[in-house]
């Protein structure tokens, strides 16, 4: 098999969206407060349209290959500057997850460790997936979402044993009405973005096996993902409330901390934050491979193996200089990734767009209408 | 920085190993290693200068924006 299955795409998105929902807590819950549930699945709905969007301009070009036939719509220059700035999306994402998971393992378990030596370790693994290919990632990926999911849902039924609080209980029921709606649309906008990442469809269609079926897949994994994060989203408003989990870094690592089932199970972040982090790296090496698979188009490159440790080790230096301390990781998210992630999402839309009105002006101009002279003159 | 050296040193070393092995054009090679040459430039430029981060300069630019 050399392609991309519904299946496949599936665990890819499950898996571009995974360590997502500590971003949209730190976005969503300062703007929205208790009815954040509501605005992720405002943004949810988002998310989804644009990436029905994105999969029905990548099916309307003739082999499906955006990247190549993307010029025949809006011409050749104005392609070239949209396929750089999604370069530049892919590869600021990439290094913003990779100083995230930085950040993480140096906070949790290797603190006398330096930055650079961790993020070396990981850019090690991605350069290897990425000169494999996509395929070979997705495989990957497909492995360790057998185990991960099924372990989410166990962590959802353990979330029960934590200290959850009858007033935040109170304060969720009584915010829940239509005065609050505003907020929750505010909220939906910030959260929007991050399911928006799914757009990568777009450059991966060349590829797609019984394109008939790729949007059941996609309906199936946004599903799938706004239970799982709402049920994170939810436990963890109920626990700490929206003003401690507003400000958090690490939200499912705390989850985790506060789970204590008895002496057996004290302690189960060891155990699932090691099935947590090789998917996390495989979110990064997705992201890489899209930054390498924009590139080469732009450098007129059809062998992506020669651009993969350059751009891993690009990658490696962005995520140092895009954020210096911890403390400027929320501040990233909240200022400036949404709008600029907003910004690039809604380039297949404005492709779509431009089709659109192109297809149907080349239409009037075939159909035979004597009466158009006669009214001009 | 020693260490920037070898690990690009060790990427040109890989690259170029498979380029000739597959019998690519000049212009290939071109291409990858002035994509290498940028990329080790700017890696030793935030080694050697602790640049302001991104983010605050974005910031920088909003507030004095608003």
């Amino acid at each position: 098999m050399n392609r991309l299955t519904p299946g496949l795409i599936f665990t890819l998105i499950c898996v571009a969206n995974v360590g997502n929902i500590s971003n949209v807590m730190s976005t969503v819950i300062p703007v929205a407060g208790f009815v954040s549930p509501v605005s992720l699945l405002i943004g949810c709905s988002i998310g989804l349209l644009l990436t029905l969007m994105a999969l029905k301009l990548a099916l309307r070009l003739p082999a499906h290959n955006f990247l190549a036939d993307g010029s025949a719509i809006t011409g050749k220059v104005i392609h070239r500057l949209a396929v750089f700035a999604f370069f530049i999306y892919f590869l600021s994402r990439a290094a913003f997850e990779l100083r995230g998971l930085t950040f993480q393992v140096n906070a949790m378990y290797l603190p006398q460790t330096p930055h650079i030596a961790i993020a070396a370790l990981f850019c090690t693994v991605t350069a290897i997936a990425v000169r494999y290919g996509i395929l070979t990632i997705a495989y990957i990926g497909q492995y360790f979402a057998l185990m991960v999911f099924p372990t989410f849902f166990i962590i959802i039924g353990l979330s029960a044993t934590m200290p959850l609080k009858t007033d935040m209980l109170i304060a969720f029921i009584t915010h829940m009405n239509a005065q609050q709606l505003p907020k929750a649309i505010a909220g939906g906008i910030f959260c929007a973005p991050w399911f928006g990442e799914s757009i990568f469809i777009l450059f991966l269609a060349p590829l797609f096996a019984k394109e008939k079926r790729m949007k059941h897949a996609l309906i199936a994994a946004f599903a799938f993902f706004a239970v799982q994060s709402l049920s994170h989203l939810i436990t963890i408003l109920l626990s700490f409330g929206p003003l401690v989990a507003g400000n958090m870094v690490f939200p499912i690592a705390e989850q985790l901390r506060y789970i204590r089932v008895s002496d057996f199970l004290e302690n189960l972040d060891p155990f699932l934050l090691v099935l947590l982090f090789p998917i996390v790296t495989i979110k990064i090496s997705l992201y890489v491979y899209l930054a390498t698979l924009t590139l080469g188009q732009l450098m007129a490159m059809k062998d992506l193996r020669p651009l993969s440790l350059t751009v891993t080790a690009l990658t490696c230096a962005l995520s140092f200089h895009i954020v210096s301390r911890l403390s400027e990781l929320p501040l990233f998210t909240r200022m400036f990734w949404t709008w600029y992630a907003w910004l690039i999402q809604c380039i297949p839309l404005l492709y779509l767009l431009i089709a659109t009105l192109r297809a149907r002006i080349a239409g009037k101009k075939h159909t035979p209408e004597p009466a158009a002279p006669a009214a001009d003159s | 920085m020693l260490m920037l050296v070898v690990i690009f040193a060790l990427i040109a070393y890989v690259e170029f190993r498979y380029l000739k092995l597959h019998n690519r054009k000049r212009k290939t090679y071109i291409k990858v290693f002035a994509l290498l040459a940028f990329v080790f430039m700017y890696s030793v430029l935030l080694s050697l200068s602790p640049l302001p981060s991104l983010t605050k300069w974005v910031s920088a630019v909003l507030q004095s924006l608003a």
